[in-house]
């Protein structure tokens, strides 16, 4: 529900909201969403109810040999996938939006305002 | 038995790397034009020839040597997995990358050639744009799609910024906000089938969905409604025609070739994986051909009342881009009759090569006409058709050369487009398909009273009483480019087996048979 709320607040702020920052926030807020749906999906795939690092504290819990106690957290674990995709996503996020922020800057510098209807408004497109 | 060292399966991923090697050598050496533009060239050479070297026999590159893997799911789903990152390669990626790369070595050309010092920044931006759309059509990884996808709307919002205009920026800015919406809903997408299949290699799940009983589960619906809708965004399909038509016009004209053939690969190479995916659910067939039937129609009616040439172009990549659209729609349960009594089904390969086809020419056509586009802005210094005039009194060599990609566009005979379109129609029409097959004639008729009137008003309309013709210089880079392109439009027009034969071996080898 979380991951949901986040990715519709995302898209309501990116379609509707009448300010660049917001918008760029909102991108923000999307981007976390579906992070945060693809980590909860790591624990519904595998059935897994712990993060997938094994360590030592786990180890001294299980009070047996490695072997035994690398079975146990196998069993135990998330399926560790999807937070592969999420670090990816983070980058490729943090990139996309050093750009936008970029080009909002740039816009600000020219128009003098931050309202997306002044500044992404209709005009004459080919100059 | 001793293995060889090296095979031309290796040449694969090369596709991808060499344009980002380049990229990033001529970007650290900016301010050196010279040695840019030597890197460069050696650079689009290799890429030309990568789909001449490439092995078709097996055509698949895992990358860090995963190897497949045995892991018994269950009676009826799949037995092998990949783990690696995948690229697969057959003739349906080496015919439509062949396109693509001889158009964005030549575009590339005209701006070496025709900036007398190129813009390490400007060529490291079309070089990746360039490479994103080669691993685009090569993947088959979903996620790995996702990244591309990405990275291509990053480089392709930059190309246009790089003008440093406030028109160019609010257009980034636009296609940036925008693809934000449609990457988050394709990497929503892939989680959706993530969690249905447990994996992202493309191949694997086509072969999880072919063998299972049970793939009506909503997160795969999800993942399909998903996947259109970012499909719609990179191809430059409704809703997004028009920022993507405003992108193409507002791009330098070698930038526009690149950007509206960047559109044309992942139309196909996205339009592919969602076809492989979903075939089995009518739903994917019926939501890509009215999608696609809606570009197409909207595209040739806009076209019809632009008054810049560079926006006209633009508006019938979006047409053609349908039409390519209801190509890959084709592939679906079709009824056949085997004998007087038996009837059956059959899939619509052959209507989907057709629609790979138009694709393949358009990428050629479209791109010259761009570059057309890109000689008149360099000779008048904006595209505004009222306000040119006189154009084939003064260069007739520009002239005819530009009427032929624009007759190509138009479905007129014996040129490549003409036989592409000609197929669709004809499969339409053989197919029950009746109302697209009429819209396609009158899309078609539409395009064609376009580029007529574009090329009655800013070719033959005489100069002024008075005015004395002067010769109209146009830099050989871009006569080459057009040249090229004629030639593959004459030569495809008369021999159009030569493509479509690769081309249904490539998808026989992708849907297997």
């Amino acid at each position: 529900m979380g991951a949901i709320s986040l990715v519709l607040i995302g898209l309501i702020a990116i379609l509707f909201i009448d300010n660049l920052i917001k918008k760029v926030l909102g991108m923000m807020f999307l981007t976390d969403g579906v992070n945060l749906f693809l980590v909860t999906l790591g624990f519904r795939l595998d059935g897994g109810t712990i993060v997938p690092i094994f360590t030592e504290a786990f180890y001294e819990s299980q009070n047996s040999t490695m072997s035994a106690a690398a079975a146990e957290f196998s069993s135990q674990a998330g399926f560790c996938l999807p937070y592969a995709l999420v670090l990816t996503n983070i980058v490729i996020g943090a990139a996309t939006m050093a750009v936008v922020l970029g080009l909002t800057i740039k816009m600000y510098q020219k128009h003098n305002s931050l309202k997306a209807s002044d500044v992404l408004g209709e005009g004459d497109v080919v100059g | 038995m001793v293995e060889p060292l090296f095979t031309l399966k290796e040449t694969i991923p090369l596709f991808v790397v060499i344009p980002i090697l380049v990229a990033v050598i001529s970007n650290f050496f900016y301010k050196r034009s010279g040695l840019v533009k030597v890197l460069v060239s050696i650079g689009m050479i290799v890429l030309v020839a990568l789909p001449f070297l490439t092995t078709l026999d097996n055509g698949y590159y895992v990358f860090g040597a995963h190897p497949e893997v045995t892991y018994f799911l269950g009676e009826g789903v799949a037995t092998a997995f990949n783990l690696g990152i995948a690229y697969q390669y057959t003739q349906v990626q080496m015919v439509i990358l062949l396109a693509f790369a001889v158009m964005a070595a030549l575009s590339i050309g005209v701006a070496l050639v025709f900036r007398e010092k190129v813009s390490g920044v400007y060529l490291f931006l079309i070089l990746m744009a360039i490479s994103c759309a080669c691993a685009i059509a090569l993947v088959d990884d979903i996620f790995n799609l996702f990244v591309f996808f990405e990275i291509c709307t990053v480089a392709q919002a930059g190309i246009v910024a790089w003008l440093n205009e406030d028109g160019a920026f609010r257009t980034a800015l636009k296609y940036m906000l925008l693809g934000s919406v449609a990457g988050g809903m394709l990497l929503l997408a892939v989680a959706f089938l993530l969690g249905s299949t447990g994996v992202l290699n493309i191949s694997d799940m086509y072969e999880m969905f072919t063998s299972a009983t049970q793939r009506d589960a909503p997160m795969i619906f999800m993942g399909l409604a998903l996947m259109v809708f970012a499909w719609t965004y990179g191809a430059g399909l409704p809703p997004f025609h028009t920022i993507k038509s405003e992108l193409y016009a507002r791009a330098s004209g070698e930038a526009g070739a690149v950007l509206q053939a960047i559109s044309k690969v992942t139309l196909i190479a996205v339009g592919i994986i969602i076809v492989r995916l979903f075939f089995w659910q009518e739903v994917t067939w019926q939501a890509m051909m009215v999608i696609s039937t809606f570009a197409m129609v909207i595209g040739a009616a806009m076209a019809m009342v632009q008054n810049d040439y560079r926006r006209l172009i633009a508006y019938i990549a979006v047409n053609q881009a349908g039409l390519v659209g209801i190509g890959l729609s084709f592939y679906r349960r079709l009824p056949v009759q085997y004998g007087p009594t038996q009837y059956g089904y059959a899939w619509g390969h052959e209507g989907m090569a057709y629609g790979i086809f138009h694709g393949f020419n358009e990428i050629i056509v479209t791109s010259a006409l761009f570059i057309s586009a890109a000689v008149l802005l360099y000779t008048f210094g904006h595209t505004r058709m009222p306000d040119i005039r006189g154009i084939a009194q003064r260069n007739k060599e520009f002239a005819v050369l530009t009427l032929f990609s624009m007759l190509a566009v138009s479905g007129v005979p014996p040129l490549n487009a003409f036989q592409s379109e000609w197929k669709l129609i004809q499969f339409a029409f053989n197919n029950g398909f009746m109302v697209v097959g009429l819209l396609m004639v009158v899309s078609t008729v539409m395009v064609f009273y376009a580029l007529a009137k574009a090329f009655v008003v800013m070719f033959l309309r005489p100069l002024p009483v008075g005015e004395e013709p002067k010769p109209m210089e146009v830099p050989f880079a871009m006569i080459l480019v057009l040249m090229v392109a004629v030639v593959f439009e004459i030569f495809f027009g008369l021999f159009p087996e030569i493509a479509i034969e690769p081309i249904e071996a490539g998808l026989a080898a992708l849907f297997g048979g």
